[in-house]
């Protein structure tokens, strides 16, 4: 166990490097000028471009400017932001809890509510229940999270008043309005995933062996049918996680919730390139990081995976 | 291979566990009980309607301990409670550092420098209690001595030495830094930014109360200037104890103050500074909430969570309906203009230019193209700013005398002009319907140019750029002198006409020399007349702001700079 560990430990490392080497190049190869995004349609004084430049170290050259932010990097620094000079560490301190949040809820109700509709559909199989649910699964599917979103705001929101309309200053309750509308986006593709899989297992040949041992049919549905169905839904659930982990940008926009993904596009938007790498970087890190994680615990699920 | 389900739901559980280490590690925790905290407050003000005990409760509780020191007539009566106001996140609170409208909301609350201004624009005390000055060149500024920081230190000469010195310190990177060297000309700012300097030469604390400041040239307007927050003083004690937060939090001296830091994207929280020298502001507490976009931040009003909103461009037709007429736009100081390159021919000739200015009909283009909420420009200075004269003839739409004047100066080779304007502004509708009326009135074809600004100010410096081009200014203090010779000086780098005229400049220099600001009118209407006559640049259209407020709140006042006169909402119980 130990030394696959180590094995994928060091595989890490080159990736580490080259993927953030591109990340490097490809933000400093954008066209436009970071430093006059800042300010707007205001000329720059030429002695403030300067220590601009200096601060930033964009005088330096790109081989120069790559291993002094690794050198930071290696001490846990991403770097200033650009806009406003604050330490990209602690935007994420602000911003990553929010996201966690929001993703951790979202996957919830998505599990919630895809599961129980999938499993409902797929014993109603050919019903006029399973085609309605496969018709309003699609539609769910195409709506835009922004249309939805604001539809959401509007009604729940401003019209009823029963949950808060954006924000984070609600504490919990701020993040369950956003969290259904990822859900709702989302959860389509799981209830779909658990229908087919539980029809796929109805088909299996133990089922019949169970069956015919004299199994009761709740036995039979929800030991040996139910969970096995479980796993690919389970593991597409862990995908959405990771992938919402990352940021939600629409839905962060739209909900006022100041996470990565909205951290992301101001930071495009302001071509605050400093930002926008150290973002990266972060997540090419994360990502590792967790699939490390994910790959051991694979490897310790099942033993031929760190023999291999 | 299959693992069990058990196994699976392990390895989600797992996962989920780390997305929730991630939730918990960092600050949220705190963040999440003082916001539930918070949101019971706002909870309170949004049903303020429904149960009237919360509010004159806390009244009773403020009122009397900051009123018996202000004599200020019946200001009480509905002083008291908190406002929300909404605004986007400003880059920065902090006063040497000031640069947007919604930082500026933030730090003129507070800050005081040495001088405010009136409502009719005029200078007026502030720290300062009065000024002079023999030759406009070194002024002297008698400070008062009862004026304190947030923390108790007093507010000194020294203070705003302090303060001035700290925005000119290239370390600092402060972006408005040019008001001191470019804008006021004070004397040895220039080479403190430089680095060629650690104090600016011009300035001196005579004693804690009398600062004196030299300026490089005469300026007649200075004290007007010296409103800006970037002049305000600092204490650099707060300063190096707050350390990289302290932008956060600054210790200011007007007449609120932060409670706790400035939660980025989230919140701005103030109170009531009690130990103000001048006259309390009436809400107990104003919360900037901090918004993405203008879109959510009036459903926010709408659902009755904010007292004060910005309204998005779409909503402008529905908003006095949506909030029963509590809707109000104000023209403020900021123009859009098209330059012309006048060092090239065939915009060298003033009466091509006066052509393509009179063939531009701005009234129906900002109908239709900004639904009326801008104001279009009939002179170079907004009507508001002091010593702005009334229109030209030559921005008003007049077809067939533009045509005559076109053709009898030759008009343009080819018929075509090149364009310039620069993207991602949202300048690309309107600019097309100008050119569609030069078409129209001229039979000129435009080919458009787009460039990103950083580009394409690079190239209009440059002098690369060979047709009309889209620019615009926004005021820094409120003279119509700040409109005129920062673009049309000889000198100014921000002159991207290349306009260059003798009689011009004269008359702004009799302004700036001249013992007062409105001595000087009559030089400044003739620096105006002049551009009138050159037309260097075709004024287009001044901006607007417009605010919606709840029915709990009123005396909302927006002022000519972009900014709401928080201090002054009435809350209603």
């Amino acid at each position: 166990m130990f030394r696959y560990f180590i094995r994928r430990l060091l595989q890490l490392i080159p990736v580490f490097f080259i993927s953030t080497f591109l990340i490097f190049l490809v933000i400093r190869i954008i066209p436009g000028d970071p430093i006059q995004a800042q300010f707007g349609e205001r000329r720059i004084p030429d002695n403030l471009r300067e220590a601009y430049v200096e601060r930033y170290h964009f005088n330096e050259p790109l081989w120069k400017q790559y291993f002094l932010y690794m050198k930071d990097i290696f001490q846990f620094d991403l770097g200033d932001s650009i806009a406003n000079q604050r330490p990209i560490n602690e935007i994420f301190r602000e911003s990553l809890p929010r996201t966690a949040t929001l993703a951790t809820m979202s996957v919830f109700f998505i599990a919630l509510f895809s599961i129980p509709l999938g499993i409902f559909s797929a014993r109603k199989k050919d019903t006029f229940a399973d085609n309605s649910f496969l018709v309003i699964t699609l539609i769910m599917l195409s709506i835009p999270p922004f249309v939805l979103g604001l539809l959401a705001q509007l009604f729940v929101g401003v019209k009823w008043g029963i949950l808060p309309v954006s924000g984070v200053e609600d504490g919990l309750k701020s993040y369950i309005l956003p969290s259904l509308v990822i859900a709702t986006s989302l959860m389509a593709v799981d209830a779909r995933l658990m229908r087919t899989t539980l029809l796929d297992t109805f088909r299996e040949d133990y089922l019949r062996t169970a069956r015919a041992k004299g199994l009761t049919e709740r036995r039979v549905f929800t030991v040996h049918a139910l969970r096995n169905a479980l796993i690919p839904v389970v593991t597409v659930l862990a995908i959405d996680l990771g992938a919402l982990l990352g940021g939600t940008i629409v839905t962060e926009s739209v909900f006022n919730i100041p996470g990565i993904g909205f951290r992301i596009t101001r930071a495009v938007v302001q071509r605050d390139t400093t930002m926008i790498t150290g973002v990266s970087i972060f997540l090419v890190m994360a990502y590792l990081f967790i699939n490390l994680i994910v790959d051991m615990i694979y490897a310790w699920l099942d033993p031929r995976i760190r023999y291999d | 291979m299959k693992l069990s389900t058990m196994r699976l739901l392990r390895v989600l559980a797992a996962l989920m566990a780390l997305s929730l280490i991630a939730a918990a590690c960092g600050s949220d925790d705190a963040d999440e009980t003082t916001t539930d905290d918070a949101a019971v407050e706002t909870d309170d003000e949004g049903t303020a309607e429904e149960d009237p005990e919360e509010d004159p409760a806390m009244e009773e509780e403020e009122d009397p301990e900051e009123d018996p020191a202000m004599e200020e007539e019946a200001t009480d009566a509905a002083g008291g409670g908190n406002v929300s106001y909404g605004i986007v996140e400003p880059s920065w609170i902090d006063s040497f550092n000031t640069q947007d409208s919604e930082g500026f909301e933030v730090a003129r609350l507070l800050f005081d420098g040495l001088t405010d201004y009136g409502e009719d624009l005029s200078p007026v005390p502030a720290v300062a209690t009065d000024w002079s000055s023999d030759d406009n060149i070194t002024w002297t500024f008698n400070l008062r001595d009862d004026v304190t920081f947030h923390d108790g230190t007093p507010v000194t000469a020294q203070s705003f030495v302090d303060g001035f010195n700290r925005v000119a310190n290239p370390d600092n990177l402060s972006d408005v830094s040019y008001q001191g060297s470019y804008s006021a000309g004070v004397a040895g700012w220039g080479d403190v930014e430089a680095g060629d300097a650690t104090e600016i030469s011009g300035l001196a604390a005579i004693d804690d109360t009398t600062l004196e400041i030299t300026l490089e040239g005469p300026l007649a307007t200075l004290p007007k200037i010296l409103s800006h927050p970037v002049f305000s003083p600092v204490n650099m004690a707060a300063v190096e104890a707050g350390g990289d937060s302290y932008t956060d939090a600054p210790v200011g001296n007007g007449p609120y103050k932060m409670v706790g830091a400035w939660e980025h994207d989230v919140r701005i929280e103030l109170e009531r500074y009690a130990d103000y020298y001048g006259t309390a502001g009436l809400p107990d507490t104003i919360t900037f909430g901090i918004y993405d976009s203008q879109e959510t931040m009036y459903l926010e009003a709408q659902a009755g969570n904010l007292n004060i909103s910005e309204v998005p461009p779409e909503n402008i037709t529905t908003a006095t309906d949506d909030f029963d007429g509590r809707y109000i736009e104000v023209a403020t100081g900021v123009i859009n203009y098209l330059g012309f390159p006048t060092q090239q021919a065939p915009f060298d000739n003033p009466d091509i230019r006066k052509a393509l200015s009179m063939a531009i009909d701005r009234d129906t283009i900002i109908d239709a193209v900004f639904a009326g909420t801008r104001a279009p420009a009939a002179g170079f200075a907004p009507p508001l700013a002091p010593g702005a004269i009334g229109g030209c003839a030559n921005t008003e739409y007049n077809p067939d005398m533009a045509k005559e004047m076109f053709d009898a100066a030759g008009g343009i080779p080819g018929n075509t002009v090149t364009f310039w304007f620069n993207t991602g502004g949202g300048h690309e509708v309107w600019t097309e319907a100008v050119a569609n009326g030069w078409l129209q009135v001229l039979g000129l074809e435009a080919e458009f140019v787009g460039q990103e600004f950083s580009p394409y100010l690079d190239q209009l410096q440059a002098g690369e750029v060979d047709g009309p081009f889209r620019l615009g200014w926004g005021w820094d203090s409120p003279t119509a002198e700040n409109f005129l010779s920062p673009i049309y000086g000889s000198e100014s780098s921000d002159n991207y006409s290349g306009y260059s005229n003798a009689d011009f400049d004269a008359a702004i220099s009799e302004f700036k020399t001249s013992p007062t600001e409105a001595d000087g009118f009559p030089a400044l209407a003739t620096a105006q007349e002049i551009l009138c006559e050159d037309m260097p640049v075709a004024p287009m259209f001044f901006s607007r702001g417009q605010k919606v407020y709840t029915e709990n709140v009123d005396n909302v006042i927006h002022s000519v700079f972009g900014f709401t006169l928080l201090e002054q909402v009435e809350i209603l119980g």
